[in-house]
């Protein structure tokens, strides 16, 4: 009972912004493609690292392949490419949050960092099975700037509000269960 | 122990990297005949999908009523004009049909290729990252939907049906670089002959599609309308593509290919209109 909040809003808030990501792209598809290249939603992967600052391994490593499967199985329908993308997102910021504290801005900055080597994973991965014939320098110019630019922007919206949700749920889990496990992580 | 640790390790991301690989040279494989777990994922995301996506419709209805409130007067008069036109053809077009349907019936011709039906349907989501070009529509296997089926949006052809679940399907577009995915055989219906070719590539640029293997010899002007030619399987004739827009030499000069100017907006799909043909194709 105590736990619940802590399953379902994280689960809830992935799925909102996953479905926002479909939706976005097929409503404002003309806006999105402007002249300095095609923006790709990934609001969905900002809350993903948003949430693999405060939670723990065992679940985020859950949530990141139940989500992965299901972008891969709703949107493209190639199995395999989100799951391995989703896993690698909290390994990573596992490894970065024991170094670093979580503060917005330096969150920002790794989330660029992320959605970077996102973008160009799931590229190679498109390049590699023949899905794409994209060129590399095209890819860079028409896809990954303007990407970087809405996910930034889009960060710098919702991130505070997002960061703050997480928190309050994570202070009063701590206040709840008293164990002031998650600390541990956050502030060394 | 740190050993230990270093091969675990590799085992570990050995065994996943073999996982990865699998799933997506398994997934690749069987399009269109998924499994019932990814069945059930899609339809209860789709469902839920559909829960904004109705008042998200709505909302982007209003909008397009207000912008389109703003010319009503000139499009009225435009509109005057044509429909003059249409009573005209109207009666042409009822006597042709009348004619045909006699002949069919003396000629005992019980399915032909132009012969449809049509399931609307919405749209619901789109692939964020755009390397599959694909839409997600409110209509699946319980509707009558089957992979293979033709979709048209606004006036013409964009793309066909790649994977169906009970109550929701993937419609992958013409503009995908696959090659299976995106081939439509094609017709050009001129005054004294008809020209016959494939629909095989898109540029992105330009935002024209490729229609290629036409014969050297047969002029092609500008403007002249590119529809399906009904050969090509499940998809029925006369369903339009595009129009002509540029007509040149392929790159050994053996064959001419021509620039489609398509008619349906691939940025801006919102209705779909799903075609079941009802002559057999035979394939299956």
């Amino acid at each position: 009972m105590a736990n619940w909040k802590k399953t379902t809003i994280p689960i809830f808030l992935l799925f909102f912004t996953l479905l926002i990501d479909g939706g976005l792209s097929y409503l404002f598809r003309e806006q999105l493609n402007t002249s300095f290249g095609l923006m790709i939603p990934r609001l969905v992967i900002i809350t993903l690292i948003m949430l693999s600052f405060y939670l723990e391994p065992k679940q985020l490593f859950i949530l990141a392949s139940a989500f992965g499967f299901i972008y891969d199985s709703y949107y493209s329908g190639v199995l395999g490419i989100y799951i391995a993308a989703f896993i690698l997102i909290p390994y990573l910021v596992i490894q970065i949050r024991q170094l670093i504290n979580p503060y917005f801005y330096a969150i920002m900055l790794i989330n660029i960092v992320i959605l970077t080597l996102l973008e160009l994973f799931v590229f190679g991965v498109y390049r590699m099975i023949g899905l794409s014939d994209m060129t590399l320098q095209l890819f860079l110019v028409s896809r990954l700037s303007g990407t970087l630019l809405f996910n930034t922007v889009a960060f710098a919206i919702i991130g505070y509000p997002l960061k703050e949700w997480i928190k309050v749920l994570m202070s009063m889990e701590e206040k709840k269960s008293g164990s002031g496990r998650n600390n541990k992580v956050s502030i060394r | 122990m740190n050993q230990f640790f270093t091969n675990k390790k590799l085992i570990v991301l050995l065994v996943s990297v073999i996982l990865f690989v699998s799933l997506v040279s398994f997934s690749m494989r069987n399009t269109g005949n998924i499994p019932f777990i990814q069945q059930a994922t899609n339809d209860i995301t789709a469902v839920l999908g559909r829960i904004y996506s109705k008042p998200a419709n709505a909302i982007i209805g209003v909008f397009d009523s207000i912008d389109d409130l703003q010319d009503t007067y000139e499009e009225n008069q435009r509109l005057k004009i044509e429909i003059d036109r249409i009573y005209e053809r109207q009666a042409e077009l009822n006597t042709l049909k009348d004619e045909n349907d006699r002949l069919e019936e003396e000629l005992d011709l019980q399915q032909s290729l132009t012969d449809y039906r049509t399931i609307s349907g919405t749209v619901i989501s789109r692939n964020p990252d755009n390397w599959v070009d694909q839409i997600v529509v409110d209509r699946g296997s319980q509707d009558g939907v089957e992979v293979g089926m033709p979709v048209m949006s606004g006036n013409g052809l964009i793309g066909r049906i790649s994977e169906t679940n009970p109550t929701s399907s993937k419609v992958v577009l013409l503009t995908n670089i696959e090659q299976t995915s995106n081939q439509v055989s094609s017709e050009i219906v001129m005054e004294d002959e008809t020209v016959y070719g494939i629909i095989s590539d898109h540029n992105v640029e330009t935002n024209q599609l490729l229609m290629s293997q036409i014969t050297s010899t047969i002029e092609i002007s500008e403007g002249e309308l590119v529809q399906t030619s009904g050969l090509g399987g499940s998809i029925p004739r006369g369903l339009v593509i595009g129009e002509v827009e540029e007509v040149s030499m392929d790159s050994h000069g053996l064959a001419q290919q021509v620039y489609v100017k398509p008619s349906a907006d691939f940025n801006n799909i919102r209705y779909v209109t799903i075609i079941h043909r009802l002559a057999e194709s035979g394939e299956e």
